[in-house]
C-alpha cells in the first residue's frame, strides 16, 4: 500500500467512525427518533395533499391511483437513524377532450406558493415540465409532472411524498 | 390467430388474463405446497410401519411427490405465459387507441373493424400519406397481436397435463453446463432441449439452473422459486434447531448443571455463554435471511406491481438475489441496479423498491416501451463502510456481473434491448471492475450513482458495447453527499470521481440532498443522508435515470 493509497483508507476511516457515532442524532427533519406519524398516517396524508391539488385544478378531472409504496430512508450504510421509511403516491390526472391542460401547471404552481409551500425542482426536459415543492411546516413534497407525447397526447401525474417516518410511530424495541 | 380483428384488439380485457395469471400462480403454490406436505408423511412411514408394503408405500408416496413437484413447473410456466399476454394486450389496446386518436386528429377515420376513410377536409396528398402511415401501423399492430396470441397459445399446449399426466424427459446433471459458462453456450444447450426436457431440469435441478446465464429468465425464475422454497423451509427448521438448543443450555445454566453440558471443559458455565452466544450470532443471520426471504416472496406474489422474476438466488454467506421487475427478455429497455455497501439478502426489500421505482419511472417517460429494472445482488457488498476501502469485493463480483449481462443479451427475444448498468456507492465499483478488464462490458449506457471511484482515472478507461464510453458513462453524486469526502479533492478511495468533470463523462444532476451538517447547532452530528436520497420522489436524478434508461438522452438535466 503506497502513502496516497493510505490517506485515503484513513480519510474514509475517519469518515466512517464520524457516521457511526453519529448513530444516535435526532432525526433531521426535527422531530425526534423516538416519535413520528405512522405510514399509514403519511400515506394517508400524501393522499389528501394530492387531492387538495386535484381540487385547486379547472373541474372535470379524475385521478387513476399508478403507484402505491413506501421504502427505507437509510441505506444499510448511511449512519442514521434505521427503519425509517417514506410514503409515496403518483396519480394520473385523467382529464376530458378540450380541459385546459396549458392552465395546469400555473394553477397548482400558485396554489402551491399562495401556501408557502418552497419550490425544489421546477426543469422542463425537452417538451416536459416537472415541478416540485415543499411544505416546510411539514417535509411533504407534492410535484406535478407533464409529458408531452411524441403522439400530440399530454399526459399529467401527481406526486405525492413523506417525509421519514417510523412505520408504526416509533422506532422498533 | 386467425381472423383477429382490430376491434378485438381495441375492446380486448387484460384484466382477465391477469384474473386466470393470479389463478394459475396460486394453483402452482398449492401444488408446492402439497409436494412439501408430502415429505413428512414419507419419512414417518418407517417409523410405523414396516416391510415389503411398506417399503411399496413409501415408494409410491415418493412417485406422487416427484410428480406433484414437476407438476408445479408448467403451472408457473403457464401463469408467466398469461401475464405477459395480459401485459401485451394491454400495451396493443393503448397503441390502437392512439391510433384511432391521432387518425382523429389527422382528417383520417378509423372505424372500429380497421377500416379507413380520409375525411372531405384531408382529401389531399398530405392526408393520403397519413392514410398510408395509419394503415402499415395498423397492419403492423395485428401481426404483432397474432404473434402473441400465437405464443401464448404454444405456451400453454407446451405445459398442458396429458392423459398420462405431465411428461418430463430424463435429462442426466452431468450434461448441465457447469456455472461460470459462456451464456451463448449455454443458450445453445438450452434450445437444444424439449420442453419435456425442460421442465424435468427446472424441476429436478433448480440450483444448477437458476443462477446460470444463458438460460431465458422466465426459466430460471420458477427455479429459484423452487430453491427459495426449499431454503425458506430449510431455514425455519435451523431456527426452531438454535431456539432449543439456546432454551435447553438455558435451562441447564438455571438449574446449575453446565458441567453436564461440557463434563470435558474447564469452565462450563464460560463454555455455555460462549455458545450461546454463537448460537444468537446465527440465529440473527438466519433471522435476516429469512427477513429477505419474505421481502423477496412478497414482491413475487404481489399482483398489484408488474410481475417480477427471480433471475438468481442462494441463500448461502451472505445471500445474493437477483430480482427483475418485468421480463427483461421481453423488454425494449433493461436496467441493472447493482446496490453498494451494506447490502445482502436481509436488506433486499429496499433494493427492490429502487428497482419498482425505476421500473414505474421509465414506463412514465415512455409509456409505448416495455423496461424491466432488474436488481443485481450477485455479488458479495461489503458489510461496512471500512470493508468498502477495499477493491476485493468489487474484483469479485465483477466477473459476475459481465457473465450476467452476456446472459441478458444471450437470451433476449427479437432485436437487441437497450441495456444500462446503474451502480449505487459500492456498486459503482463493481461496474468499474467489470468494464475496466480485458473484454467490454455488455451495456449501452452506465449509470454511476454516489461513486466513491470505479477504479480508472477516466471514463475512457471503461469500455461497453454500447460504445464511446465518453458519451455513455453517466454519473452523479449529490452536493451534500459523504461520499464526496471519500477522498482527496476529486481523487476518491477508489480513484477519480465519476462525477467530476475531469473524469470526462456525463454529468446529471440530482437534488442537493439533506445537508451534511446544521450549522444552526454547532455540536450536531454529521447526517448522511443525501447519500441515500437518490430515488426519493421528486429528486430529479430519478427523472434523469428515466431519460437513460430509455434512451432520451436529451431529455437528462445536467
Amino acid at each position: 500500500m503506497n502513502f496516497t493509497s493510505l490517506r485515503r483508507r484513513l480519510v474514509i476511516a475517519t469518515t466512517a467512525l464520524l457516521f457511526v457515532a453519529g448513530c444516535d442524532r435526532d432525526d433531521p427533519t426535527g422531530g425526534t427518533v423516538s416519535d413520528s406519524m405512522t405510514l399509514d398516517q403519511a400515506s394517508t396524508r400524501v393522499e389528501e395533499i394530492v387531492r387538495e391539488a386535484q381540487a385547486a385544478l379547472p373541474p372535470g378531472i379524475e385521478l387513476t391511483s399508478r403507484f402505491e409504496g413506501s421504502m427505507p430512508c437509510d441505506d444499510p450504510d448511511d449512519g442514521g437513524p434505521k427503519g425509517r421509511v417514506f410514503a409515496e403516491r403518483q396519480y394520473q390526472v385523467v382529464y376530458p377532450a378540450g380541459w385546459p391542460v396549458d392552465q395546469a401547471l400555473p394553477t397548482v404552481r400558485q396554489y402551491w406558493e399562495q401556501r408557502g409551500y418552497k419550490v425544489i425542482k421546477d426543469h422542463q426536459p425537452g417538451g416536459d415540465r416537472l415541478l416540485s415543492v415543499e411544505n416546510p411546516a411539514d417535509g411533504f413534497r407534492i410535484g406535478i409532472e407533464i409529458y408531452a407525447r411524441d403522439s400530440g397526447r399530454t399526459d399529467i401525474f401527481l406526486v405525492g411524498s413523506s417525509p421519514c417516518v417510523w412505520e408504526h410511530g416509533s422506532p422498533p424495541a | 390467430m386467425a381472423g383477429l380483428t382490430f376491434e378485438a384488439v381495441l375492446t380486448a380485457d387484460p384484466a382477465a388474463f391477469r384474473t386466470a395469471a393470479t389463478a394459475w400462480g396460486d394453483l402452482a403454490k398449492a401444488i408446492d405446497d402439497q409436494a412439501d406436505a408430502l415429505i413428512p408423511n414419507v419419512k414417518r412411514i418407517p417409523d410405523v410401519w414396516q416391510g415389503d408394503a411398506a417399503t411399496r408405500a413409501s415408494a409410491h408416496l415418493e412417485s406422487l411427490r416427484k410428480e406433484l413437484d414437476l407438476a408445479y413447473v408448467p403451472a408457473l410456466a403457464i401463469s408467466q405465459a398469461l401475464s405477459r399476454h395480459a401485459d401485451e394486450v394491454e400495451a396493443l389496446r393503448a397503441q390502437a387507441q392512439s391510433l384511432v386518436a391521432r387518425g382523429r386528429g389527422s382528417g383520417v377515420t378509423i372505424n372500429p373493424d380497421g377500416s379507413m376513410e380520409l375525411e372531405p377536409s384531408a382529401r389531399n396528398e398530405w392526408g393520403a400519406r397519413a392514410l398510408s402511415s395509419f394503415v402499415h401501423e395498423r397492419d403492423e399492430l395485428l401481426k404483432a397481436a397474432a404473434r402473441l396470441d400465437d405464443e401464448t397459445t404454444r405456451a400453454i399446449t407446451e405445459n398442458t397435463a396429458t392423459g398420462s399426466g405431465v411428461p418430463a424427459a430424463r435429462v442426466d446433471r452431468a450434461s448441465v453446463p457447469p456455472a461460470g459458462s459462456d451464456p451463448k453456450t449455454v443458450k445453445a444447450w438450452w434450445d437444444s432441449l424439449s420442453p419435456e426436457q425442460r421442465r424435468f431440469v427446472i424441476a429436478e435441478y433448480p440450483d444448477l439452473i437458476g443462477n446460470l446465464d444463458g438460460v431465458p429468465v422466465s426459466a430460471r425464475d420458477i427455479a429459484n422459486r423452487i430453491v427459495l422454497d426449499r431454503d425458506h423451509d430449510a431455514l425455519v427448521a435451523r431456527r426452531a434447531e438454535l431456539e432449543a438448543r439456546e432454551a435447553y443450555i438455558r435451562r441447564m445454566l438455571d438449574e446449575g448443571r453446565a458441567a453436564e453440558l461440557y463434563p470435558n471443559a474447564d469452565n462450563p458455565v464460560g463454555t455455555a455463554i460462549s455458545e450461546l452466544d454463537k448460537l444468537k450470532e446465527e440465529r440473527e443471520a438466519v433471522n435476516g435471511k429469512l427477513r429477505g426471504i419474505d421481502a423477496i416472496n412478497n414482491r413475487l406474489n404481489d399482483d398489484t406491481k408488474p410481475r417480477a422474476f427471480l433471475v438468481g438466488f442462494n441463500s448461502a454467506d451472505d445471500g445474493r438475489a437477483i430480482v427483475s421487475v418485468g421480463n427483461p427478455d421481453h423488454a425494449d429497455n433493461v436496467v441493472t441496479y447493482v446496490p453498494g455497501t451494506g447490502s445482502d439478502l436481509s436488506t433486499v426489500r429496499g433494493d427492490i423498491e429502487r428497482a419498482d421505482r425505476m421500473a414505474y419511472d421509465a414506463a412514465k417517460k415512455a409509456p409505448g416501451e416495455e423496461t424491466a429494472a432488474i436488481m443485481w445482488l450477485g455479488y458479495d457488498a461489503p458489510d461496512d463502510l471500512l470493508a468498502a476501502t477495499r477493491g476485493r469485493y468489487a474484483e469479485d463480483g465483477a466477473d459476475d456481473l459481465r457473465r450476467f449481462q452476456d446472459g441478458l443479451r444471450a437470451t433476449h427475444e427479437g432485436g437487441p434491448s437497450h441495456n444500462v448498468v446503474l451502480g449505487h456507492s459500492y456498486g459503482t465499483t463493481v461496474i468499474g471492475h467489470s468494464a475496466s478488464g480485458n473484454t467490454a462490458l455488455n451495456a449501452d449506457d452506465l449509470i454511476l450513482v454516489a461513486s466513491p471511484g470505479v477504479g480508472v482515472a477516466g471514463a475512457e478507461g471503461l469500455k461497453i458495447t454500447g460504445g464511446d464510453s465518453t458519451q455513455h458513462v453517466w454519473a452523479t453524486t449529490a452536493k451534500n453527499d459523504v461520499i464526496q469526502s471519500a477522498g482527496l479533492d476529486d481523487n476518491l478511495v477508489h480513484g477519480e470521481n465519476p462525477a467530476g468533470r475531469g473524469f470526462g463523462g456525463q454529468v446529471f444532476k440530482s437534488d442537493d440532498g439533506t445537508p451534511l451538517w446544521d450549522w444552526r447547532d454547532p455540536f450536531n452530528k454529521p447526517n448522511p443522508s443525501a447519500h441515500s436520497e437518490y430515488w426519493d420522489p421528486n429528486n430529479v436524478a430519478r427523472d434523469n435515470i428515466a431519460s437513460i434508461v430509455t434512451g432520451n438522452y436529451g431529455d437528462v438535466i445536467r
